[in-house]
């Protein structure tokens, strides 16, 4: 058990010591109750116990059997070991049993919800893309000229590496922005590039969207779609600024690391100074162990935390692809708790509860 | 075998039993942990079982193997009965996890996937998912404002006090083939040719035919060449670059891409056009471009007038006033309304041409208020203060930042009695400083 401890690959620094001490933990509570044991048993053969004795002397008519046997289970263990790495390494992994998320409710139509990143690479963008998708494929269904639609929500998505898989092009907001000299009118519709899930996706330029464009852009589009979600990132502090400004409700996207958290606490502050925290939620992304440490969330009055996916179908290869949202693939862990953020989130919108039993 | 070896291997088998039952890990919340495995919801009641190779095409036996070595590992730290409980717990949710995704398949996600996987066609997804009794979300569209061809009021009664007499018209185009109608006029030096109708909806025609349908029946090459007819407005001297051409129909392809395409495009434009539309396009081995003097321009002409009205002032020459006239009537209407339904269908608006309409849309309006200036000065300079008035208070509308529309405004206003109305713009600040 220890060789296999030891072997272990390097973990993320948060999750490391909640990893190692929950395994040392029983396996030397184990080592002391065995040792206990066979203390015991000897004093118990050694003292003339009535029936003590008949059963000893049964299990020494059986010794050859049982010392085959024994060897077998410790050739079979010492194979494993030596075989199987991998196997040994799964058999410490442990997914977090994550609580539900506790998050306020917007309502009213064409809600505004923006997604800050805490940290670079915190998964903003692909929260924001992913829970836009969600709404557009299993959200509840409206009723407009008389037939029946799913609601259709405009993701704001900032330059970066996802607009650039998707193929999303800063440039026509842009040029709409300088045509009309800084203002945003309805046209800005016509920018945005439709998913096929039904939702449409629009690249906000680096530094372009301000509080007052973001207010300006909001009236231009909000007859038209159901939900707004501004993903912010970490590099475009105006845009950052006018979600926190504009939103009806504030995601602030975190990794179980010390950056995010401290980030976190920073955030916090400034939310209590402006008001902002009940409708502000921390969402703690890739989770791997349970390892948070409740004061970190003790400032937060709604939190909410994404595992790690581990989805058969994430597993296949497909879901690595950021172009394809994982948040509509059944057996996804992440999945699952995107539903129920997205539902608590917006409950006129999405519709219906998640299946959770 | 000596009785002391026997109680050590005696020993050394209660130790092993002990081992395998007794759980390693603490396990306060395993009930949980099963309720939620049995149900489907959580795959595994610690964690994956991380067995490589489980979903790859391996043999049957070196899964097994690995499927075992994982379960050793996984009976050891459980210890035997949770191991058992994990095991069935498994299974069953393994099976409702199974009916789930046979639901998932059929319903609106799983559809979904399987069209963003390439494996089914988008607008057949979209077909079924309808059938379930849900379409997915369609294109947001703005309402676009068609505007009508609408006269103003002031020069249908001018055209009622007037005696009827044969008009030449530029924005309403004269029906082709109606032979009772009399060939508009054309200007001098202007070879007969194509006449081009953009304001209010785009038409086509020849002396003898309308082309319209015939050039919108492939919206690629109706793009194209529409395209080419909106960069030769707003630049008539410069062509367009094949690559940036290639570039705005075929937007986020690969260059050598867009360019082959391009070709075959610009191939198919000259085999399946109409000559008399393909006359007015010229194909360069580096450029293409409009020849917007081979034709007849509604647009071209307004802004070649406007040009024309900011080097006038006063009274116009009756010709003049009555082109102007007719140009203001149609000028209200929208520059190529059906724009931008096309350039969703060909590059689903990733382009930058619809900057291009704006531009063109913003100087028409320039120039409209320019003409509304210009017959505003004629009226005041032929002593008719309520006609100017009407005219520049239409243009103080749609450019109320003109300081030029403002004083003349200003200047009708009081030439016709309304003082109230003038002082009023002056406190505005927005015509002159101060009265004089």
């Amino acid at each position: 058990m220890a060789r296999a401890l030891q072997s272990r690959p390097p973990q993320p620094p948060a999750a490391e010591g909640g990893w190692r001490m929950r395994a040392w933990r029983p396996a030397a509570a184990f080592g002391l109750v065995s040792l206990a044991l066979a203390v015991l048993v000897i004093l118990v053969e050694r003292s003339s116990l009535p029936g003590a004795g008949a059963g000893l002397d049964a299990f020494r008519r059986l010794g050859p059997i049982a010392l085959v046997a024994l060897l077998l289970l410790a050739g079979s263990v010492a194979l494993v070991l030596l075989l199987m790495p991998d196997a040994r390494e799964s058999a410490l992994w442990e997914e977090p049993l994550l609580p539900p998320p506790a998050v306020p409710a917007v309502r009213g139509r064409s809600a505004l919800i923006g997604l800050l990143a805490l940290e670079a690479g915190a998964g903003a963008s692909s929260l924001a893309f992913n829970l836009a998708v969600l709404i557009a494929a299993e959200g509840g269904c409206i009723e407009e000229g008389g037939s029946r639609r799913r609601p259709r929500p405009l993701c704001l998505l900032s330059e970066g590496g996802l607009t650039e898989a998707l193929g999303l092009d800063p440039k026509p907001l842009r040029l709409h922005v300088e045509s009309l000299a800084g203002r945003i009118n309805e046209e800005v519709i016509d920018l945005a590039w439709r998913h096929p899930s039904g939702c449409e996706l629009l690249c906000a330029p680096r530094g372009l969207i301000d509080r007052h464009r973001l207010r300006l852009l909001r009236l231009a589009v909000e007859r038209h779609y159901e939900v707004i979600l501004v993903d912010a990132g970490t590099q475009d502090s105006w845009l950052q600024e006018a979600a926190q400004d504009v939103s009806d409700a504030l995601l602030l996207i975190a990794l179980p690391t010390e950056q995010s958290l401290a980030a976190a606490a920073a955030a916090a502050e400034q939310a209590q100074m402006l008001h902002l925290l009940p409708r502000t939620t921390l969402v703690v992304n890739r989770l791997r162990s349970s390892s948070i440490h409740p004061e970190h969330l003790e400032p937060f009055h709604h939190h909410a935390f994404l595992p790690e996916d581990s989805s058969p179908l994430a597993a296949q290869g497909d879901a690595h692809d950021e172009r394809l949202p994982w948040s509509i693939l059944p057996g996804s862990a992440a999945a699952l708790q995107l539903h129920r953020l997205a539902f608590q989130l917006l409950p006129d919108t999405f519709g219906r509860p998640v299946d959770a039993t | 075998m000596r009785p002391e070896a026997l109680d050590v291997l005696w020993v050394l088998l209660c130790w092993a039993v002990l081992f395998l039952a007794m759980p390693k890990r603490a396990l306060g919340t395993l009930a949980v942990r099963l309720r939620l495995v049995r149900s489907g919801t959580r795959l595994h009641v610690l964690g994956p079982p991380g067995v490589p190779g489980v979903f790859s095409e391996e043999s049957s036996l070196s899964r097994l193997r690995k499927q075992l070595g994982a379960e050793w590992w996984r009976l050891i730290e459980l210890g035997g009965i949770a191991w058992v409980l994990a095991l069935a717990g498994e299974n069953r949710g393994r099976a409702r996890r199974q009916e789930r995704l046979a639901l998932w398949q059929r319903g609106p996600s799983g559809l979904l996937w399987r069209c963003l996987l390439g494996e089914l066609a988008p607008d057949r997804m979209e077909a079924t998912v309808a059938d379930l009794g849900c379409r997915v979300a369609p294109k947001a569209t703005r309402e676009l404002r068609h505007h009508h061809l609408v006269p103003p009021m002031a020069w249908l009664r001018e055209g009622e006090s007037r005696p009827a007499q044969p008009t030449a018209s530029v924005g309403l185009l004269p029906q082709p083939g109606a032979e009772s109608q009399e060939p508009p006029e054309e200007p001098p030096g202007q070879p007969p040719g194509l006449q081009v109708q953009t304001l209010g909806t785009l038409r086509v025609i020849t002396a003898a035919e309308d082309l319209t349908a015939g050039l919108l029946r492939r919206p690629t090459l109706a793009f194209i060449w529409q395209y080419l007819l909106i960069r030769a407005l707003l630049n008539s001297r410069a062509g367009v670059h094949r690559d940036a051409l290639a570039d705005e129909l075929y937007p986020g392809v690969d260059p050598s891409q867009q360019r082959r395409r391009l070709s075959h495009r610009l191939y198919d434009l000259q085999k399946f056009l109409r000559p008399e539309l393909l006359d007015a396009i010229a194909i360069g081995d580096l450029e293409v471009g409009f020849q917007i003097e081979r034709c007849r321009i509604d647009v071209a002409r307004i802004f070649q007038l406007a040009q024309e009205a900011k080097r006038t002032e006063g009274l116009l020459a009756r010709s003049q006033l009555q082109e102007l006239s007719d140009l203001l009537a149609v000028a209200s209407a929208e520059f190529l309304p059906d724009w931008e339904d096309l350039e969703q269908a060909v590059t689903e608006g990733r382009g930058t041409s619809g900057d291009l309409v704006r531009q063109v849309r913003q100087r028409l309006e320039e120039a409209r208020v320019t003409l509304l200036a210009a017959l505003g000065d004629h009226e005041l300079a032929a002593r008719n203060p309520g006609q100017a008035v009407l005219a520049l208070e239409e243009a103080y509308e749609l450019r109320p930042d003109r300081l030029d529309v403002v004083s003349k405004l200003i200047d009708a206003l009081e030439a016709g009695g309304q003082q109230g109305r003038a002082k009023e713009l002056r406190r505005r600040g927005l015509g002159r400083d101060q009265p004089a």
